[in-house]
C-alpha cells in the first residue's frame, strides 16, 4: 500500500513537467515531422506526399549551397564569440580598477534586443546615410560608399561581425565564470614549476574549464546554426543569397512561399543535424 | 503525511492552471488599438468601459489591419473606428494592428487554431490563397449583388473565384512612376513617354551627388513588385493557362530577359541609382525621394501620402506618370481589401466595412493618403480626378494586367528578387538570371499542374 501511495506521489510530481514537455516540446515536434509527410497549406489541404519533401529538398541545388554558407556562418560567429569571449573573460578575472564597469559595458550588446541591434548596424553601414561609409570618405580612405550588405562577397564577413559583436557577451560571461572555478592552488603551482602564462592558460586553465568549454560550445554552435532573427532583418538571405543560411531557407519556404511541407522536411534534417553536432562535440570534449 | 498532501495537492493545482493557461479555446484574438498613443489611450478607455458597465445587446467584432499602424492611413483608421462605435448602433469594433508583410502568416497561424476574427484586413494579391483556403465568406448574399456592382470594373479581379466574389476591396494602388515636379522643372525635364525617354530623363537628372531614380533592390515584395510592373510592360505574361488549362511561365523569355536588362542596366550601367540598390527597401527610397536625392520613385499611388507624411512641404510638388510602355501599357491592380470570416458576425462586419468604403470617409482616406477609391462613385468624383499627383496613376489605371491565379503564387516574389539582385551585384548575366528565374518558375507551374 505504502509502495503505491509512494509511487502515486512520484507521479504527482512529476506529472506537471510531462505535460508541459509535451504541450511545449514534443506535440510542436512531432506535429512538425507529421507535417513534412504532407503537401499542405495547414488549412483545409493535406495531401500524403510521402518522403518527397524529403527527396525534394535533398536533391535541390540550393540546399547544399545554404549548408555551406550556414556552416561559415557557424563557424565565424562562433570562433568570434569564443576570441572575443575568452579576452575579455581574462580581463574581467583579472584584479583590475573599475572592473564592475567594464563588466556593464562589455555586457552592452546582449542587453540590446536583436532588432535594435540589426537597425542600428543597418544604418551604421547604410551606403547612402551611413555613418561608417560617411566617415570612410571624409577621410580619404574611400573614394565613394561600399554597398557593405548590398555585396556578396562583403555581406557574409559583415554579418558575421555584427553578429560575433551581438553574442561575444554570453559566451564571455560563461567562460567567466568556468575561469572563476579554476583551482588558484593549480595555477600557483604550475607557476612555481616555470610554466609561462601561455602554458599555464592552455596547459592547465583550459582543461580545469573543459566541461564549461564544452556546454558553451555546444550551446553556441546550436544557437547560431539555426539562427535566424538578425540574418532576416539585415540581409533577409540576400544579397543574391549569399547569406541564406539554412534557416532562412526554412523560414522563407514556410511563410514567404506558404510551402509548409518542404520547409518541415527541412526543419527535421536542421534538427537531425543540430543532434550529430552536439553528440560528435560531447565526445570530442569529453571529460577524461 | 501532511507535508505529502499539500505536495501533491500543489502538483495539481500547477497541472490545471497550466492547462488553463495552454487553452485558447475562449480566448478571443487580443486586440489592441495599435498605432498611435491616442488610439491606445481610446483602447485603454473603451476597455475600462467595458469592464465597468458591460452593454448587454452590443455585439462586439475584431478585425486585423495593417494600415492601423501606418501614418497617416492609422489615425484616419482609428477615427472611423471611434465615429462608428459613436453610432451606438449595438456594434463594438476593435482592432489589432499587424505589419502588411505579415497578415498571411498571421492568418494561416490563427486559421490552424480556429481564432480567425470576424473580418480581416489583406493585400488582394492574396485574394486567391486567402479563398483557397476558405477563410473568407462569399460577399453578395452579405452585402446584396447591387451593393457588390458598385465596385470600379477591375476591382474585383483578384477577389472573384468562378463567378462568387469573396472581398471588399478598401483601397486599390496603381502603378507608376512619381517624380519631384519642382526638379523637373529646376532642370526642363520633359515627362518621358518611352523607356530611353526614361533613362535620358534619369541620367540629366544625376548632377552634383543626386540621381535620377531610385529603385527598390531589396527581394522581397516591395522590390518585386516593382520589378513586376517593369516586366509586364515589357510584354510578360507570368504565368498563363494554356488550351489544356495547364499553367505555362513566361518568366525567362527573350522579353523577361530584355527587362532585366533594361531595369538592372538603369544602375549597372547608367548609373542613375543612388549608390546600394540592393539594400535599398521602400522606406530608405522614400526617404532618398523625399530628401530629393532621387528625383523619380517606381511605386504605387500609396507612396504619395507616406512622402507628404514625411516632407508636408512636398504637397504640390509632385507628379506622376505611368511607366513608360515597350511591348504595352498595362497597369498592375493592387491595394488592399476586407475579408469577412464565415460565421456568426458577417453581417455586424459587413455594416462596418460599408461605413468604411462610405463615400465621404473613402473620399477623405484617398485625399490624405493617395490611396485610390474602389468603388465607382467615389473614383469619379471630380476631387480625385483633380488631385495633380494622381493624374499619371489614374492614366495608368485605365489599362489592366491580369494577375495570374495559380497556387504558389506567393514564391514568384523570391524568384524575381533573386534575379534582378544577381544582374546588380554582377553575379550573373540577365540570360544567367533569367534561365535561373524560369526553372523556378517551371517548377511552380509543374506543382501548380500536380495538383
Amino acid at each position: 500500500m505504502n509502495k503505491i501511495k509512494s509511487r502515486m506521489t512520484a507521479w504527482g510530481f512529476v506529472t506537471p513537467a510531462v505535460i508541459t514537455l509535451a504541450l511545449l516540446l514534443l506535440y510542436p515536434f512531432f506535429y512538425g515531422i507529421y507535417i513534412s509527410f504532407f503537401k499542405t497549406n495547414l488549412v483545409n489541404k493535406w495531401t500524403f506526399v510521402g518522403l518527397k519533401n524529403y527527396v525534394n529538398v535533398l536533391t535541390d541545388e540550393d540546399f547544399l549551397n545554404s549548408m555551406k554558407i550556414t556552416v561559415i556562418f557557424t563557424v565565424g560567429v562562433v570562433a568570434g564569440h569564443f576570441l572575443f569571449g575568452f579576452l575579455f573573460a581574462l580581463m574581467l578575472n583579472r584584479d583590475i580598477k573599475g572592473k564592475t564597469i567594464f563588466r556593464a559595458i562589455l555586457l552592452l550588446p546582449w542587453l540590446f534586443p536583436e532588432v535594435v541591434v540589426a537597425n542600428l548596424w543597418r544604418w551604421i553601414f547604410s551606403p547612402t546615410l551611413g555613418f561608417l561609409n560617411s566617415a570612410l570618405v571624409s577621410a580619404g580612405i574611400l573614394d565613394e560608399s561600399i554597398s557593405w550588405l548590398g555585396s556578396p562577397k562583403l555581406a557574409l564577413p559583415v554579418l558575421i561581425f555584427i553578429c560575433v559583436w551581438k553574442g561575444y557577451p554570453l559566451v564571455m560571461i560563461q567562460l567567466l565564470a568556468g575561469l572563476q572555478t579554476v583551482s588558484s592552488d593549480i595555477i600557483e603551482a604550475a607557476r612555481i614549476d616555470g610554466a609561462t602564462n601561455w602554458q599555464v592558460f592552455w596547459n592547465v586553465t583550459i582543461p580545469s574549464m573543459k566541461s564549461t568549454v564544452s556546454v558553451t560550445l555546444i550551446l553556441d554552435v546550436v544557437w547560431w546554426f539555426k539562427h535566424v532573427t538578425m540574418i532576416w532583418l539585415l540581409t533577409q538571405g540576400g544579397p543574391n543569397g549569399a547569406t541564406n543560411t539554412i534557416s532562412i531557407d526554412i523560414y522563407k519556404r514556410a511563410f514567404e512561399f506558404f510551402n509548409f511541407g518542404p520547409s518541415s522536411a527541412l526543419a527535421v534534417i536542421v534538427f537531425a543535424i543540430c543532434i550529430v553536432i552536439s553528440i560528435l562535440q560531447r565526445r570530442m570534449l569529453r571529460d577524461e | 503525511m501532511l507535508k505529502r498532501k499539500v505536495a501533491i495537492g500543489l502538483s495539481l493545482a500547477m497541472t490545471i492552471m497550466m492547462l488553463a493557461g495552454c487553452s485558447g479555446g475562449e480566448t478571443k484574438t487580443e486586440t489592441t488599438a495599435a498605432g498611435t498613443t491616442a488610439a491606445q489611450t481610446e483602447a485603454a478607455k473603451t476597455e475600462a468601459a467595458q469592464t465597468e458597465a458591460p452593454k448587454g445587446e452590443d455585439v462586439t467584432i475584431t478585425y486585423i489591419s495593417s494600415t492601423i499602424i501606418e501614418s497617416p492611413e492609422g489615425d484616419f483608421e482609428q477615427q472611423c473606428i471611434d465615429e462608428f462605435n459613436a453610432l451606438d448602433n449595438g456594434i463594438h469594433v476593435e482592432v489589432e494592428g499587424l505589419s502588411a508583410n505579415d497578415l498571411m502568416k498571421k492568418y494561416i497561424t490563427l486559421a490552424t487554431s480556429d481564432t480567425m476574427p470576424d473580418f480581416f484586413m489583406a493585400d488582394l494579391k492574396d485574394g486567391m490563397t486567402i479563398i483557397d483556403m476558405g477563410l473568407a465568406a462569399e460577399v453578395a448574399p452579405i452585402l446584396g449583388q447591387d451593393y457588390i456592382d458598385g465596385f470600379a470594373g477591375s476591382e474585383l479581379s483578384t477577389v472573384t473565384l468562378d463567378g462568387a466574389v469573396y472581398g471588399l476591396p478598401w483601397f486599390a494602388n496603381a502603378s507608376g512612376i512619381l517624380y519631384r515636379k519642382d526638379i523637373f522643372d529646376e532642370k526642363g525635364i520633359k515627362i518621358p513617354s518611352t523607356w530611353e525617354e526614361l533613362v535620358d530623363a534619369a541620367k540629366a537628372l544625376t548632377v552634383d551627388g543626386n540621381y535620377g531614380i531610385t529603385l527598390v533592390g531589396t527581394n522581397n515584395g516591395s522590390g518585386a513588385g516593382r520589378f513586376q510592373y517593369v516586366i509586364r510592360n515589357f510584354g510578360v505574361n507570368e504565368f498563363t493557362q494554356d488550351s489544356d488549362g495547364k499553367w505555362v511561365t513566361d518568366i525567362g523569355s527573350q522579353k523577361y530577359i530584355d527587362a532585366l536588362r533594361a531595369y538592372t542596366d538603369l544602375d549597372v550601367t547608367h548609373h542613375v541609382c543612388p549608390p546600394g540598390v540592393i539594400e535599398t527597401d521602400y522606406p530608405t527610397a522614400v526617404s532618398l525621394f523625399s530628401s530629393g536625392k532621387a528625383a523619380m520613385l517606381i511605386t504605387g499611388s500609396n507612396a504619395i501620402g507616406a512622402i507628404t507624411n514625411q516632407v508636408p512641404e512636398l504637397k504640390g510638388k509632385l507628379g506622376s506618370f505611368p511607366i513608360p510602355g515597350v511591348e504595352r501599357s498595362v497597369n498592375t491592380p493592387g491595394g488592399f481589401g476586407f475579408f469577412i470570416s464565415p460565421g456568426e458576425h458577417e453581417k455586424e462586419s459587413a455594416e462596418f466595412i460599408k461605413f468604411m468604403l462610405d463615400k465621404k470617409n473613402a473620399l477623405a482616406f484617398s485625399q490624405l493618403t493617395g490611396r485610390l477609391p474602389t468603388r465607382t462613385e467615389t473614383l469619379e468624383d471630380y476631387s480625385i480626378k483633380e488631385m495633380p499627383e494622381l493624374e499619371g496613376f489614374l492614366k495608368a489605371k485605365e489599362t489592366v494586367y491580369e494577375m495570374p491565379s495559380i497556387p504558389g503564387y506567393s514564391e514568384v516574389n523570391d524568384v524575381h528578387g533573386q534575379a534582378y539582385q544577381s544582374v546588380f551585384t554582377g553575379e550573373a548575366t540577365p540570360e544567367e538570371a533569367a534561365a535561373k528565374a524560369q526553372k523556378r518558375a517551371e517548377e511552380i507551374c509543374a506543382s501548380a499542374n500536380e495538383g
